[in-house]
């Protein structure tokens, strides 16, 4: 049994090939059923994002041919000719391939280090897979292990804690300000871009009261239809300026629009509650003094954008935690994985050998003439009971070598054979888990 | 009564563990643990009281191990309020520390088994109310004290622009300024009605009002303080950053009146 994975992302792809080879919602199901058909695969998911295509799969075969099928599968699923992107895939097998999905959902392979949505994507796939029936004892326990390691991360270090875009930076520090937005009024002066986006963020954090100024009041008439709120003349911006509780400042203006004596005269007519100035404009539209002032806090573009500096590189020192905890929990991985991979097999031949002693039992019965029920009871489960742990012995000492030697699946498809052991297992499986399992 | 106390304490020991554990940022211990661990900490605590009161027949906040014990109790009473109204953890993480410290040193200190005071003001209900309302009015206080401490830490980081993700760990500077106005108001009013019993009873035990003790000194500039600060927020809309440092300052004033009970009372003194 190995585990294998095949994929590509942003760094190893450009968008071109990324589009190509990706799936959408609509072809996972038939390329999920392709996966399973081809030899030797039994288990399968695939991950498509816009950044990544991640095939995992379990297989019988060996990890090197069973990784050039799936390759081939890629391809010809996609219609394309021969492996033309060959050169964009990875290949991993076993440790490299449980490692990398590890990495992958912990957000250490993403284009931002550190960011939520990829585990919410690996679990849709796999839920996916699910569906389809493509997940097997293998994926399933790989996968439980994968969303540990994901949560372990989050919790153990500070990967995903701080903000990296300027936009949800500015949200953060209005947070720290203010407990809640919903009551809280907004400013914007200026109606381009920049503060549409903002007014926009604000919108998704329960922000309903707006105050809108721009030079050209059709514009901010636009604005205000959008987000509601009202229209404010831009040469009363001064006296309006104390019912904002945040001003997000972005003109076009060459001096500044906002100085500090109106923000002097803001804070005492709003008994000092605070006021969060956001200036994105450039050149400066708030005088810069004005943060000097109590129970106003103001952050420039540069301000913002130095915050998001920072936070990468706090995240970039998370990242170096986060991967010796991956490292351990790869480890850890295939030690319970060989676990689940022998533990059937010893239980369906410990069956199966009792079995036989007692069938053998019963045949030569009445020729050991009247036993009472305690003699009875002493050859079934003494005599006969030592007997199969006896023969058994020497099976289950290969069985675990040769699953410490990653020789296990061998031996136990040797056993399966010998033995006649693949419906008992399946029965097993079955008495364990109470559903039929629709595959494998 | 001492047994039950150290079984209080191993109890509240699962809380500071807690309180470490966020202030470290270390992954934290379930909710649900940290909450019945420490509320059965707090009911034996209780029980302690009860019985010390029962076995000196009066009520147990006279002798200095008596008052930190009482002290150790409010400030329970008050993490386990945060815990189970609002789950305010992040606040009781900074104050339970306190609590459990005060609590360890009443148990420390040598509890006279009973107090020759506890004859002398034995006679009148005025002594108990004054001393359980200054208590109060401290613990109210420690804990504006202390959203002080968080306001003004996180507002320097915010006018210096570093803005790190443990920021993240501490409530909003809004949060802050209004649990301290709400704290400090509680307080004061609890302070003031210590102060007035603790007047009348002066005047009854021993005809004079006011001794110029330097205890009743800090007292009254702690009120003094406090009602200026009030004031002010009231009328001129002080709030934030000076908030946060007279409420500071308005605590150092009754560290040294809680110190001085032992160092510089006159008749705020205990024998013992």
């Amino acid at each position: 049994m190995s585990i294998i994975l095949v994929g590509l992302n942003h760094r190893t792809a450009p968008v071109e090939v990324r589009e190509r080879l990706a799936f959408n919602e609509t072809m996972l199901t038939p390329a999920l059923r392709t996966l399973v058909d081809s030899e030797g695969v039994s288990e399968a998911m695939i991950v498509s994002t816009c950044n990544r295509v991640e095939i995992v799969a379990a297989s019988s075969m060996d990890s090197e041919p069973s990784l050039q099928q799936v390759c081939r599968f890629l391809h010809e699923f996609h219609h394309l000719p021969g492996l033309v992107y060959k050169e964009h895939l990875y290949t991993h097998a076993d440790k490299l391939a449980v490692r990398h999905l590890f990495r992958v959902a912990s957000s250490l392979d993403s284009m931002v280090l550190g960011e939520s949505q990829v585990l919410g994507q690996v679990k849709t796939a796999y839920s996916k897979a699910q569906e389809v029936g493509t997940i097997g004892k293998v994926l399933n326990y790989l996968l439980n292990r994968t969303f540990n390691v994901a949560k372990r991360i989050r919790t153990e270090t500070e990967i995903g804690s701080a903000s990296t875009s300027v936009s949800s930076v500015a949200i953060e520090l209005t947070k720290k300000i203010f407990d809640r937005l919903d009551n809280k009024r907004v400013l914007l002066v200026g109606a381009g871009e920049m503060t549409e986006l903002a007014a926009r963020y604000l919108v998704n954090e329960g922000v309903t009261q707006f105050l809108i100024c721009n030079r050209t009041p059709e514009r901010a008439a636009e604005l205000c239809e959008k987000f509601g709120g009202e229209v404010i003349d831009f040469s009363k911006l001064k006296f309006e300026l104390p019912r904002a509780d945040i001003v997000v400042c972005s003109t076009g203006a060459s001096d500044y629009i906002i100085t500090r004596a109106d923000c002097k005269r803001a804070l005492e007519v709003r008994r000092y509650r605070p006021i969060f100035f956001i200036d994105i404009s450039v050149p400066r539209n708030i005088e810069p003094s004005v943060g000097g002032l109590d129970n106003i806090f103001l952050f420039d573009i540069d301000d913002l954008e130095s915050v998001v500096g920072e936070n990468l590189k706090q995240r970039q020192k998370e990242a170096d935690k986060a991967e010796s905890i991956v490292e351990k929990e790869v480890e850890a991985f295939f030690e319970k994985l060989d676990v689940i991979e022998i533990g059937p097999t010893i239980t369906a031949l410990k069956e199966h050998l009792t079995e036989i002693a007692l069938s053998e039992f019963e045949r030569t019965r009445h020729k050991l003439g009247d036993l009472t029920p305690e003699q009875e009871q002493a050859i079934k489960q003494h005599l006969l009971g030592s007997l199969v742990n006896k023969f058994m012995h020497p099976l289950i000492t290969t069985l675990r070598e040769g699953s410490r030697n990653g020789e296990g699946s061998n031996i136990v498809e040797l056993y399966h054979e010998v033995y006649d052991l693949k419906d008992r297992i399946a029965g097993l499986g079955d008495r364990r888990s109470g559903i039929k399992d629709r595959r494998m | 009564m001492k047994e039950l106390l150290v079984l209080a304490l191993a109890f509240y020991l699962v809380a500071l563990i807690q309180a470490g554990l966020v202030f470290f940022q270390k992954p934290r211990l379930p909710f649900a643990i940290t909450l019945v661990s420490s509320l059965s900490g707090f009911l034996l605590h209780t029980a302690a009281l009860i019985i010390r009161g029962k076995q000196v027949e009066r009520c147990p906040i006279a002798l200095q191990p008596e008052l930190l014990l009482f002290l150790g109790w409010s400030l329970a009473a008050y993490c386990l309020t945060a815990f189970i109204w609002n789950r305010e953890q992040i606040l009781a993480n900074y104050v339970f520390p306190l609590a459990f410290l005060s609590t360890l040193i009443g148990v420390i200190l040598p509890l006279p088994p009973v107090s020759p005071l506890g004859l002398r003001v034995g006679g009148t209900v005025l002594f108990p109310i004054h001393v359980t309302m200054v208590l109060f009015a401290y613990t109210a206080f420690f804990v504006t004290f202390v959203t002080g401490l968080i306001y003004l830490f996180q507002e320097r980081q915010l006018k210096l622009k570093k803005f790190k993700a443990i920021l993240g760990r501490f409530p909003a500077l809004d949060t802050c300024d209004s649990i301290s106005y709400r704290s400090m108001s509680i307080g004061f009013i609890l302070l003031t009605v210590g102060i007035v019993t603790g007047i009348i009873w002066s005047g009854q035990r021993y005809g004079v009002y006011w001794h110029g003790d330097p205890i009743e000194i800090a007292t009254m500039l702690t009120w003094v303080n406090y009602m200026f600060m009030i004031h002010y927020r009231v009328a001129a809309g002080w709030r934030g950053r000076r908030a946060a440092i007279v409420s500071i300052v308005g605590f150092a004033f009754i560290i040294i009146s809680l110190a001085g009970l032992k160092y510089l009372g006159r008749v705020h003194v205990f024998v013992g």
